[in-house]
C-alpha cells in the first residue's frame, strides 16, 4: 500500500500537525518508503495466530475502587501556558469573546462539539 | 589526588564507606568535569549543582550516622525522559518547554532513596526516537570516542546518547536510560559501556515520558557489568503506580557476577549472521562464542525464524503506540503553545512547532496504520508477527538454551550527519536491527563491550535472557567482561 499526497494531508489533519504542501510532499515520500518497508509483514502466514496484547502473560491489578489522590489543582495547572483560577486557558484571557476553557481534555474536542 | 570521577560505583562506595572520600568531594570531582567537557561533548541538557551537591551533603551526613544507603552519594546522569521534580523534563522536544514536573519518576525516586545524587539530565532522540541522538531539540551529542587518526566527530547512539557519552567520558558514575528498540544497548556499543534493558515489567514506567507503552523499559548504562548490576538493583521495583510493573523480590545481581557458567547453555541464532554486516562483527561474535565455551558453556545453534519481522513489525507498533500517547502534547496544559485562531488551528501550529521531523514522521505513520480501514492490515497483523516473534525466543528457552548471544550492532559509531543515513529514515531504522526483537519479546537484553574495531573504535555483544532472569545476564556478561577487558577513550575534549 502507498500513500498520496491528499492522503498525507488528510493524515496530517488527523494527527493535528499543520503541514505545509512541501512538508507534505517530503512526507508522501518518506512514508511510502516506510511502509514499503513494512510491507514484508503481509507475507508471514498468522493464521490462528493471536495478536500479542501484553508483554508478560498476568493478571491485571486492579485497585479498591476509592480516590486515592487529588487536591493538586495547582500542581496541574503549574506548567500550564496560560492558567487562571485553576483552568488551563486555550485562549489567551485578553481575547474578546467567549474563552475556550480547557478542564476535561480530549483531543478532537473541537471537532466533536463544533463551536 | 587521583581523579575521583575514574572510580566506578563500586569502587567509590568503598571509599565513601570508608571516608576516605566524601560525597562532596565526588559530586565536586563531576561538576566539574561536566563544566570543562560539556561545551564539546553536549551530554546534558541541563546541570543541577545546587540540587546535586545539597544531595551530597546530606549523604555525607548519612553516611557519618552509619546510615548510607545502597548508592549513598554516587552522583548519577539521569535521561531527560525521567521526570524529576523541579528539574528539566523536556524529552529533548521543543513541544515540552519549560516542563518541570510536580513529581518524580519511580525509577529516579527509588535511586534517591538509595543516597543516590543527581548530576543534571542528559540529552537523548527526542522523545527517545532516534538511534544517533541527533533528533535532540539540544543538538547531537559527540561520542568521547574518535576513530585512530580521525577528526571526524561520531554519534553516541541513540536515543540514550547522552547517557552513553557521559559514562564513557567521566561525566556522571552511571546513568538511567531507557530502551524501546535498542535505546540503552546500541548507544551503550557506541562507547564501550554496559547497558541493560531488563525485562519488560522490571522497572516502573510511572513517571517517564511515554513513547511506545508496551515496548519502553528503564534501565542503566554503566562503566562496567558490577555497576550496571548494582544500578539496576536499585531502580527495579513493583509499583502501585504502573500496572505492567511486576511484582517479583528484586534479585541481588551483583551477587550473580563470579558465578560459574558450567552447564549452562547459549543459544547462537542463524537469523543474526545478516547480509553486508561487517567481517568484523562475525569475527567478535565468534570471540565471544569461544569465551564463553572456554568458561564451560555449551554453545548450541539455533534458529528464530521471524527475527527479519521484528524491525518491520516495530515500526508499525512503536508509532501506533506513539500517535497515541504524544496525542497530549496540545499547547493547552504544559510545554509550548502557538496560538490560532480557533482551537483546532493552536493545537496544529502548536505541533507543527512543537516536534521535530523524525517525530512527526513517526505520529503520521501512527496516525495512519491506525486509521478506519487500515488496523487489520498493519496494526493487527505486526501484532501477531509480535506473537510469532516472542514464540520463536519461547521454543529456544524452552529446547533448553539459558541465554542467548549476538552482536549488539551491525556496525561501529558512525558519523554525525552521515548523508547516506540522513537521506532514508529506513537506513537508520537498521541500527536497532539485533535489539529490537527484544523489545518486541519483552525479554532482557544486556550489551557489554567485547572488543574495538580495526578503526579503534568500540563493539558491543548482545545477550538475551528469560523472562526475569537478568541474573543469566549479569554472570554471563562478567566472563565477557573479564576476558575482554575494559575500553576507555582517549581524551580529546
Amino acid at each position: 500500500m502507498s500513500v498520496d499526497l491528499a492522503t498525507v494531508k488528510r493524515v496530517a489533519r488527523l494527527a493535528r500537525i499543520a503541514v505545509t504542501e512541501e512538508e507534505a510532499q517530503r512526507m508522501t515520500g518518506e512514508l511510502n518508503g516506510i511502509l514499503g518497508f513494512v510491507e514484508q509483514l503481509s507475507e508471514v502466514d498468522v493464521t490462528g495466530v493471536e495478536p500479542m496484547t501484553s508483554v508478560m502473560p498476568m493478571a491485571m491489578k486492579k485497585r479498591v475502587d476509592a480516590v486515592t489522590d487529588g487536591n493538586k489543582a495547582d500542581d496541574i495547572v503549574a506548567n500550564a501556558p496560560n492558567a487562571d483560577r485553576n483552568f488551563s486557558w486555550s485562549r489567551r484571557s485578553s481575547n474578546s469573546g467567549p474563552p475556550n476553557i480547557c478542564r476535561a481534555h480530549t483531543p478532537n474536542f473541537e471537532s466533536r462539539f463544533p463551536s | 589526588m587521583t581523579d575521583l570521577t575514574r572510580l566506578t560505583i563500586a569502587e567509590a562506595r568503598t571509599k565513601l564507606a570508608a571516608k576516605e572520600i566524601t560525597a562532596v568531594e565526588l559530586t565536586q570531582a563531576y561538576l566539574g568535569a561536566i563544566d570543562a567537557a560539556n561545551g564539546v561533548l553536549n551530554a546534558y541538557v541541563t546541570v543541577a549543582p545546587d540540587k546535586a551537591l545539597s544531595m551530597a551533603k546530606a549523604s555525607d551526613v548519612r553516611i557519618a550516622a552509619g546510615k548510607g544507603g545502597e548508592l549513598e552519594g554516587i552522583p548519577l546522569g539521569i535521561k531527560d525522559l525521567f521526570g524529576t521534580e523541579g528539574v528539566h523534563t523536556q524529552a529533548c522536544s521543543h513541544v515540552l518547554d519549560g516542563f518541570q514536573p510536580r513529581y518524580e519518576s519511580t525509577v529516579t525516586q527509588n535511586l534517591w532513596n538509595d543516597g543516590a545524587v543527581m548530576l543534571g539530565k542528559l540529552n537523548m532522540d527526542e522523545f527517545a526516537m532516534g538511534s544517533s541522538n541527533e533528533s535532540s531539540y539540544y543538538g547531537p551529542v559527540k561520542n568521547p570516542w574518535k576513530a585512530k587518526g580521525s577528526n571526524l566527530d561520531l554519534v553516541p547512539g541513540g536515543s540514550s546518547g547522552g547517557s552513553a557519552a557521559a559514562v564513557a567520558a567521566f561525566l556522571c558514575a552511571g546513568a538511567t536510560a531507557t530502551d524501546t528498540g535498542g535505546s540503552i544497548r546500541q548507544p551503550a556499543a557506541f562507547t564501550g559501556t554496559v547497558g541493560i534493558k531488563p525485562t519488560y515489567g522490571r522497572c516502573s514506567r510511572f513517571g517517564i515520558v511515554a513513547f511506545a507503552s508496551s515496548l519502553d523499559q528503564a534501565g542503566p548504562i554503566a562503566r562496567d557489568v558490577r555497576d550496571a548490576a548494582i544500578m539496576l538493583k536499585s531502580m527495579a521495583s513493583v509499583d502501585a503506580k504502573d500496572t505492567t510493573s511486576v511484582d517479583l523480590p528484586v534479585p541481588d545481581y551483583e551477587k550473580s557476577l563470579g558465578q560459574s557458567l558450567k552447564g549452562m547453555k547459549i543459544g547462537i541464532p542463524k537469523e543474526y549472521r545478516v547480509e553486508g554486516m561487517p567481517e568484523e562483527i562475525e569475527t567478535l561474535w565468534q570471540q565471544g562464542i569461544a569465551w564463553l565455551k572456554d568458561a564451560g558453556a555449551e554453545i548450541v545453534d539455533i534458529s528464530l525464524p521471524h527475527t527479519k519481522y521484528a524491525l518491520p513489525a516495530y515500526y508499525i507498533v512503536a508509532p501506533a503506540e506513539a500517535s497515541s500517547n504524544l496525542a497530549r502534547y496540545d499547547g493547552v496544559r504544559y510545554g509550548l503553545r502557538v496560538d490560532g485562531k480557533d482551537i483546532a488551528d493552536m493545537y496544529e501550529k502548536t505541533r507543527a512547532a512543537g516536534f521535530g521531523t523524525e517525530v512527526k514522521r513517526r505520529i503520521m505513520i501512527g496516525t495512519y496504520v491506525l486509521s478506519a480501514g487500515y488496523y487489520d492490515a498493519y496494526y493487527l497483523q505486526a501484532q501477531k508477527v509480535r506473537t510469532l516473534i516472542k514464540r520463536d525466543f519461547e521454543l529456544a528457552f524452552h529446547a533448553g538454551v539459558d541465554a542467548i548471544l549476538t552482536p549488539a550492532t551491525p556496525s561501529s559509531a558512525f558519523g554525525i550527519a552521515d548523508e547516506d543515513l540522513a537521506a532514508d529514515p529506513v537506513k537508520m531504522y537498521l541500527n536497532d536491527i539485533f535489539t529490537v526483537t527484544v523489545n518486541m519479546a519483552g525479554l532482557p537484553g544486556l550489551s557489554v563491550p567485547a572488543g574495538l574495531d580495526h578503526k579503534g573504535l568500540p563493539l558491543g555483544l548482545q545477550l538475551i535472557g528469560k523472562p526475569f532472569e537478568e541474573e543469566t545476564l549479569f554472570k554471563t556478561a562478567h566472563v565477557i567482561e573479564q576476558a575482554a577487558g575494559r575500553f576507555t577513550p582517549a581524551k580529546w575534549w
